[in-house]
This record gives structure tokens, sequence and C-alpha cells, in this order.
């Protein structure tokens, strides 16, 4: 090969790479700016904090992962983890506002269970729209987004609440959630942490390891070849949603006592995060492909250019800015990436 | 396999690469979607140096707002702190209400303690009372 094919050649690879990977190009050059001005970044606390932040927004983006898999999405995760974190905060109080004549809080098993029921219903008429009526999943999930909105401000308006924030949980539910997991030093990682790390390797096990998960990703790749091969695909994409509502729900009954209250703003904006967080760790939106590891990468990557912004106090209207260009560019290198794929 | 053969095979596989995308149909999400490999290398570079300079901008007018609702009490001006820095923070008068606590919700069940609180983002401290 000549020398200037050569050069040709070795500029082509390189730019490739630059492009392919500018979302961690960047995110590196964020950790790195950020450690030398503020070096407490990379010290224990942080690091904990930014696991904790992690484990509290895997288990969102491993519900919308699977909807991206069949090259859908599901823009009503959001305010679903909002309306779960509402309900579970109005049942495990001992003072409730919305249900006066509850003089104690319900047993946790019971909110749990309800919250998962609510989950796993706004999942299923998601999944129901978009399998038998053949509807955008964009479509179907917008309306049940503002559906679900409206639930949670019709819901904090019952009782004597009139719409004010819920707080005052039990201790055992706040210990359930946010307690000693163990100890790194003095900083505690809480046991949402062991939740997340046994809802991934459920997760892990569905995608891999049955045959639910291979339907799911046949059906992603090619819904008429997955159906010829004898897959159910109405059933495997209701089951997929049903999967997420699930997964949002853990994380409201997660979050109402990780932040310690609920409004009817928890949840606002969950999706998009978890969307670009899927995007960014691999699950493309052509549909079929994705992995939960690439998951817990995009997640985890978000979580440390976020916290790493925090560390330096950037103007936080900025974020929203911010955070719709990470949006662009992931589907942008994604759109790429199949593309250039031989 | 002589050099010129070697050559012209890898002129032929970047040639056969960029006619094939520029073929290749998107599905999925973005089965409508008709652009080319040099638009989204223009639009990667664009978005990227954009998310740099939107990190710049936000550097310069940095810090948090904490905002201070009284509850019908005196007004208390909002503070522009940095993460992680103390709140430092007058008792604010209400007549005939004494000042209890500061607190993270309107209902005063979240108590901020202003000892161990650190910025860490924007928020209200809620002033609670107890009537005289």
């Amino acid at each position: 090969m000549s020398e200037k094919k050569k050069i040709k050649l070795n500029k082509k690879i390189i730019s490739d790479f630059l492009l392919n990977n500018a979302m961690f190009i960047i995110i590196g050059v964020v950790i790195v700016y950020v450690a030398i001005k503020r070096p407490t970044f990379l010290g224990t606390a942080s690091i904990i904090n930014i696991i904790n932040l992690t484990a509290a927004k895997l288990p969102i983006a491993l519900g919308v992962a699977g909807c991206i898999v069949l090259a859908g999405t599901d823009i009503s995760a959001g305010r679903v983890v909002g309306l779960t974190a509402v309900v579970t905060a109005s049942l495990l109080t001992n003072v409730s506002k919305i249900w006066p004549s509850l003089t104690q809080a319900l047993p946790i098993p019971l909110v749990l269970l309800i919250v998962l029921a609510i989950g796993a219903l706004i999942g299923f008429v998601n999944g129901f729209a978009v399998a038998e009526f053949s509807l955008h999943p964009y479509i179907v999930t917008l309306s049940t987004q503002l559906i679900t909105y409206g639930l949670i401000l019709i819901y904090m308006g019952l009782g004597t609440n009139n719409g004010m924030t819920l707080s005052g949980m039990i201790d055992p539910y706040k210990a359930l959630i946010t307690g000693t997991l163990f100890k790194v030093g003095s900083v505690v990682v809480p046991r949402y942490v062991l939740y997340a790390v046994i809802f991934l390797a459920i997760m892990w096990v569905i995608w891999n390891k049955t045959v639910f998960g291979k339907n799911m990703f046949a059906v992603g790749s090619n819904k008429t070849a997955a159906e010829v091969s004898g897959v159910n695909v109405k059933m495997t994409i209701i089951g997929v949603f049903i999967m997420a509502g699930i997964m949002y729900a853990f994380t409201g009954f997660i979050d109402a006592a990780r932040v310690g209250s609920a409004t009817a703003a928890t949840g606002l904006n969950y999706e998009a995060d978890a969307i670009s967080a899927c995007v960014i760790g691999g699950v493309s939106f052509v549909g079929g492909t994705g992995k939960i590891s690439g998951v817990i990468i995009g997640v985890l990557l978000l979580q440390v250019i976020f916290t790493g912004l925090n560390f330096l106090s950037v103007n936080p209207n900025m974020l929203y800015i911010i955070k719709g260009l990470i949006i662009l560019v992931a589907c942008a290198i994604d759109m790429r990436k199949y593309l250039t794929k031989k | 396999m002589s050099n010129k053969e070697n050559n012209n095979i890898n002129e032929t596989t970047v040639k056969d690469e960029a006619e094939a995308s520029s073929f290749k149909q998107f599905r999925g999400l973005y089965s409508k979607v008709n652009i080319s490999v040099k638009t989204l290398n223009i639009i990667i570079v664009v978005a990227s140096l954009a998310i740099v300079i939107c990190i710049l901008i936000g550097l310069k007018d940095r810090g948090y707002f904490i905002e201070f609702n009284t509850m019908g009490g005196s007004y208390i001006e909002p503070q522009k702190l940095m993460y992680g820095d103390e709140i430092s923070v007058e008792e604010p008068s209400r007549e005939g209400y004494r000042f209890e606590k500061w607190a993270l919700d309107e209902g005063c069940k979240i108590t901020a303690d202003l000892d161990s609180l650190r910025v860490d983002g924007p928020f209200t401290l809620y002033a609670c009372w107890i009537e005289e």
C-alpha cells in the first residue's frame, strides 16, 4: 500500500474511533477537569454517592431498555415512577392526609404488591395498545404519560392533602430501603444498592437465559421473521411492557424512601435520563440490540458526568440543555455505528 | 499477493463500505430516517462542541439558589451558594408566632438541620412556626 493510502486509512481509523466514542471522550474530559478542580470528587464519599445514585436509577433504565430492544420507547416511565412513589408515601405513613380513615400504615409487603400491580397495569395498557393496534409506542406512552400525571394530581388532592408534599413515612419502611447495607470507612452504602444488584441479576437471566428474552430480541430485530418462526409477537410485546411497568414501580417504591418525600413532580424527566443511559450503553433504537452490561455502563457514566457538574455548581438550568445534547450525540453515534457496521 | 493487488483490494474495501453504508436502510425507530454518515459525523462534532460550550457557560454562572419561604413571616433574600457550602441565615419573624425551625417541606415534617445540611443543588427552606 502506498504511503498516501496508508495515511488515509489510518486517518479513517482514528476519525472512526473518535466519532464512535465521542460520548466517552467528553465524559472522560469532564471527569479529569472536575478531579483537578475539586479533588474530593474522586474521594470515597463521592464515589459511593455515585454508586448509590446509579443504583437508584438502574431499575427504571432496565425497564426502558426492554422497550428500546423492541424498537420502541416508553416516555411514561417517569410518571409511573411518580405515581407509585406517591401511592407508597400515602400508604406507608401513620398520619395519612390522603386516606384520613387510615390510622396506621399498611403492611409494607401489601403496599409493595399494590404499587407493582399499578406499574404492571400501566405497562399492560401500553403493551396492549402497541401490540394489538400496532400504534407507535411513542404515541401510546405519550398518552399514558399525561393520563398518569393527571392521576397523580387527582390522587394528591384526595382527602385533606390538597396537593401537599407527602412525607413522614414509617421507620421500618425507611430502614428497609435506606438502612445501612455496609460501610466503607464512615460512608454508608444503603440497602437499595443490594436491591438494584438483585434486579440486575434477574433481568440478566431474563434477557439471556429465557425463551422470553430471546423472543424479545427476535421481535426487536424483525417482527415478521419472528412471527414466521413461531414467536407470539403480541404476548412478547405485552410482556416486555408489563416487565418495564414493574421495574418503574420498584423505582417509585425505592424513591419515596430515598428522597424522603413524594410530590407531583417526583419522577419528572426520569425517562429522559433512562433512555439516554440505554442509548449511551449500546441499546440501539434500531431494535434487537442491547446488553445489560451496556445499561449499567450508560447509567453509571451519566451519573458520573452529572455528579461532576454538580460538584462544579454548574448553573442547573444549563443541565437540561446538556442532557438534550447528550441524547442527540448518543442517537447520532448509534445511527453511525449501524450504518458503518459491515 | 503483490502490493498493487493489496492496494486495489483496500481501495475497493473503503469504497464498498462507503457505498454500502449509503444504501443501508435503518430499521426500528429510525426506519423513516434518511441521513448519511457524513451528516452524522457533522452532527456528532457540532453537538459535542455544543456540550463543551454549554458546560463552560454554565461554569461562568455557577451556583445554586437557596430560597427561604418564611410562610407568612419576614422576607429573606435567596442566597447563591456553591456545592458543599454551609447555609447561614437569620431567623425570620412573624407577628403572633415564634420561630421553631427550618424544614425541607411545607408540612414541616422533614427538619433541616443547618449545622449538618450542605448545598447539593437548588432547594427551598420552609419556616416552621409555633403560635404564641
